[in-house]
C-alpha cells in the first residue's frame, strides 16, 4: 500500500508541484490544506504518513501548525518547505517538531530524498 | 516537469494576487489609521516569489523578494508605511504585472533593477531576515467569531472562450433549424410532428439561454482595475478624486465585456482629466475639494447600462456651439444643441482635438472612438450634463452579441437585417431628390438597391410606393447621420448572428449573416461601412 501525504501550502502552484513530485514517486496525496488551521484539522482527520508544510500561510502559520500537530501526535512526520531567506525560521520549525526541511524552489530529487529519509 | 501547466497556474495565480494587492494597498492608503493588511500583502508577494523561483523566472522573484523585505520591515516596526512606501509597493505590483504579462506572452521577463533598487533602498539595512508571522495577522475587516476560516470552494471550471464560441455557434444553427421545423410543423396543428416540434422548441430555448448564461461574466472583471487607475490619475493630475463603483456583480457577455474596457478607460480618464476641477477650483465654487467619479452598472431587461459620471464643471453648451459654428458644423443661427446634438458634436472629429476642446469644455477627447465602439457592440450612448454640476455618460449595451435585434428591410425581393443600435429613425424619400432631407438637413444618402447591385427603382415597380416615395432609414454612426433608402420596411426581428470569416472580396458593409425562421439566409448590414 502506498504511503499517504497531506500537502499544506496556501499557493495552489506549490501544492500542485509538490503533489506531482510525490505522486510520480508513488505516494498517495490524501489531502491538501491552504491554511495552518486546515492543516491541523486535516491531520487529525486523515492521519497521513507524511505532511509537507509551508511556513507562510494565512490564519495560522506553518510553525504553529507543526506545534499543534506534534502536540496531537508526537510521532507525526512533518517536512517543512521554506523559501529562501527563511533559514532562521527552519530552526524554530524543527524545535516545534518538524523532522526535516527543503528549500524552495524545489529540486524533485531533493524533496524525494528528504521524504524517504523521513519515512525511513 | 509539465512546464505549460505550471506556467498557466503561475499566470492565473499571480494575476489574482496582484489584483488583490492593488485592492489592499488602495484600502491601506485610503484609511491610514486602520489595521494594515501587511500579512496578506506579504503572503501574496511571497507566493509569487515561490512560484516564480520554481519556474526560474529570476526577474520576477527579485521584485517579489524585495517587496517582501519592505513589508517585513514595516511589520517589524523598523519602517513607517509612508506615502513613499505605498507608492513603492504600487510600483512593485506594476512591475510584477508587466513581468507576468511577458511570461504570458511566452517571453522571458526583463530584469527591473531600478525597481528592485527602489524597494531595497526603502527597507532599512538590518531587515535582511524575512520574519514570519510573529505579529498576529491583522485584518481590514475582522472576521466574525466562529466563521469558518477556509474560503468556500467556488465550484467552477475554466473554459476556453473559443470552445464556448463554438458551442454558441452550434446552438445558433440549432435555433435556426428549430425555427424551420416549427414553420413546417405549424402547417399541421395537432399532429404528432407539431407536438414533437413544440417540445424541441422548448428544449432548444432552454439550451440557448443556458449557453448564453455560461458566457456571462461580472463587469467587475473590467471594473476592478479602475480604482487603481483613477487613484494614479488623481495623483498625476494633482486632483483629489474618489471613485465609487456600483453594480460590479452585474453580468455581461464575455465578448461585450472585453470590448468595454477601452471605452470605459477613455471615459474615466476624461472624467478625471477634463470633467473634474482642481481642488482649488472646486473650493472656489463652493464644492468639496474631493471630486467624485461614479461608475455604475445596472441591468434592465436585455440591456445593461453602464454609467460614468462625475460632479465636475459640466459642459458649456454655448462654447461647444460657438466652436461648432466656427468649424462650419452648425449654422450661426442654430439653437443650443440638445443632449443628442451635443453628443454628436463632441464626437465629431473636428471637435475632438484635445487642445481645442479643453479650452472650451475640457471634453470630447476620443468620444468618437467611444461612440463607435459602443455602436459596434449594438449599443447606444447618451450624455447628460449640467453646468457646474457635472457630466454623465450612459452606455446602453445588449447583454449579448450573439443575438441582435434588427430591423428587417427588403430590396428587390431580398431581405437584409440592420442592427437596431445604429438606427436613429425612419423617414421617407421623395423620388427625384438625390439626398434624403431630415427636418431641413440634407443627409449623405445611399440607395440599398444600388449598393447590392439591383437596377434602380422605377415608377410603377412594386417596390416603389405611391407618388414615388420610398422608405429611408436614418443611421447614426461616428457622430454623423446618414440615410439609406430601401424598398420596404419589414419589421423587427431578433436574429442569431453567424460570424463570417472575412473572405476576400466580401463587401465591407456585410457585418454578418443570419438564417431567418423560414430557412432563408439574410445578410446583416453594417451601414456605417456604406459611407
Amino acid at each position: 500500500m502506498s504511503q499517504t501525504v497531506l500537502i499544506c501550502d496556501d499557493a495552489i502552484f506549490m501544492r500542485t508541484m509538490v503533489g506531482d513530485i510525490l505522486q510520480q514517486a508513488g505516494f498517495e496525496i490524501i489531502g491538501e490544506a491552504e491554511t495552518g488551521v486546515q492543516a491541523v484539522e486535516k491531520y487529525k482527520q486523515l492521519r497521513p504518513d507524511l505532511v509537507t508544510m509551508d511556513i507562510v500561510m494565512p490564519d495560522m502559520g506553518g510553525i504553529d501548525a507543526v506545534r499543534e500537530i506534534t502536540k496531537f501526535d508526537p510521532k507525526a512526520k512533518v517536512l517543512m518547505c521554506s523559501a529562501m531567506g527563511q533559514q532562521a525560521l527552519v530552526v524554530e520549525a524543527i524545535q516545534a517538531g518538524a523532522k526535516d526541511f527543503v528549500v524552495k524552489p524545489f529540486q524533485p530529487s531533493r524533496v524525494l530524498e528528504a521524504v524517504h529519509r523521513l519515512l525511513g | 516537469m509539465d512546464l505549460a501547466r505550471y506556467t498557466a497556474l503561475f499566470l492565473s495565480d499571480s494575476r489574482d494576487h496582484l489584483q488583490r494587492c492593488n485592492e489592499l494597498i488602495l484600502a491601506w492608503e485610503r484609511t491610514p489609521g486602520a489595521a494594515a493588511p501587511v500579512a496578506e500583502l506579504f503572503r501574496a508577494f511571497h507566493s509569487i516569489k515561490g512560484s516564480s523561483a520554481a519556474l526560474s523566472l529570476e526577474p520576477v522573484t527579485a521584485i517579489a523578494h524585495a517587496a517582501e523585505q519592505l513589508l517585513s520591515a514595516v511589520r517589524q516596526g523598523s519602517l513607517v508605511a509612508s506615502v513613499d512606501v505605498l507608492n513603492a509597493l504600487f510600483a512593485a505590483v506594476d512591475g510584477l504585472a508587466l513581468a507576468v504579462d511577458a511570461v504570458g506572452r511566452g517571453e522571458l521577463p526583463e530584469e527591473n533593477q531600478p525597481l528592485v533598487e527602489l524597494l531595497t533602498s526603502l527597507a532599512p539595512a538590518d531587515s535582511g531576515r524575512t520574519a514570519e508571522m510573529a505579529v498576529p495577522e491583522r485584518r481590514l475587516h475582522p472576521r466574525p467569531e466562529g466563521e469558518s476560516v477556509a474560503r468556500l470552494p467556488v465550484r467552477q471550471v475554466r473554459v476556453d472562450l473559443e470552445r464556448l464560441d463554438a458551442l454558441v455557434h452550434d446552438v445558433g444553427e440549432l435555433v435556426v433549424a428549430r425555427n424551420r421545423l416549427a414553420t413546417i410543423a405549424d402547417r399541421d396543428i395537432g399532429s404528432e410532428l407539431e407536438q414533437v416540434s413544440g417540445r424541441i422548441s422548448a428544449l432548444v430555448g432552454g439550451l440557448q439561454s443556458a449557453v448564453f448564461r455560461a458566457r456571462m461574466a461580472p463587469v467587475d472583471e473590467v471594473f476592478d482595475r479602475f480604482p487603481r487607475m483613477v487613484r494614479d490619475l488623481g495623483r498625476d493630475l494633482g486632483k483629489e478624486i474618489r471613485l465609487e463603483v456600483q453594480g460590479a456583480e452585474i453580468e455581461l457577455d464575455r465578448s461585450v465585456l472585453d470590448a468595454l474596457s477601452e471605452p470605459l478607460t477613455h471615459l474615466l480618464r476624461n472624467a478625471a482629466d477634463h470633467g473634474l476641477e482642481t481642488p482649488v477650483e472646486r473650493a472656489a465654487a463652493g464644492k468639496q475639494r474631493e471630486g467624485t467619479v461614479r461608475l455604475r452598472a445596472e441591468r434592465l431587461r436585455d440591456e445593461v447600462t453602464v454609467v460614468v459620471s462625475e460632479d465636475g464643471r459640466g459642459i458649456d453648451r454655448n462654447a461647444v456651439r460657438e466652436r461648432a459654428v466656427a468649424r462650419g458644423l452648425l449654422e450661426a443661427t442654430a439653437p443650443l444643441p440638445d443632449a443628442a446634438g451635443l453628443l454628436r458634436l463632441l464626437a465629431h472629429s473636428g471637435l475632438t482635438t484635445r487642445t481645442e476642446i479643453s479650452t472650451v469644455s475640457g471634453r470630447g477627447v476620443g468620444i468618437d472612438a467611444v461612440l463607435s465602439r459602443i455602436r459596434s457592440l449594438g449599443g447606444r450612448m447618451e450624455i447628460k450634463t449640467q453646468a457646474g454640476r457635472g457630466t454623465t455618460f450612459l452606455l446602453h449595451l445588449p447583454i449579448t452579441r450573439a443575438i441582435v435585434r434588427a430591423l428587417m428591410v427588403g430590396v428587390g425581393g431580398e431581405r437584409y437585417a440592420i442592427p437596431f443600435g445604429l438606427l436613429a429613425e425612419a423617414t421617407a424619400h421623395e423620388a427625384p431628390e438625390g439626398e434624403v432631407t431630415l427636418r431641413g438637413e440634407s443627409l449623405p444618402t445611399a440607395d440599398l438597391r444600388r449598393v447590392v447591385g439591383f437596377p434602380p427603382a422605377q415608377e410603377g415597380v412594386a417596390a416603389v410606393g405611391k407618388r414615388g416615395k420610398r422608405p429611408a432609414i436614418v443611421i447614426e454612426s461616428g457622430g454623423r447621420r446618414t440615410a439609406l433608402i430601401v424598398d420596404i420596411l419589414l419589421g423587427q426581428q431578433d436574429v442569431v448572428v453567424q460570424q463570417l470569416e472575412q473572405p476576400a472580396g466580401l463587401p465591407p458593409w456585410v457585418g454578418g449573416a443570419t438564417i431567418l425562421s423560414d430557412g432563408a439566409p439574410a445578410l446583416i448590414l453594417d451601414p456605417a461601412a456604406l459611407f
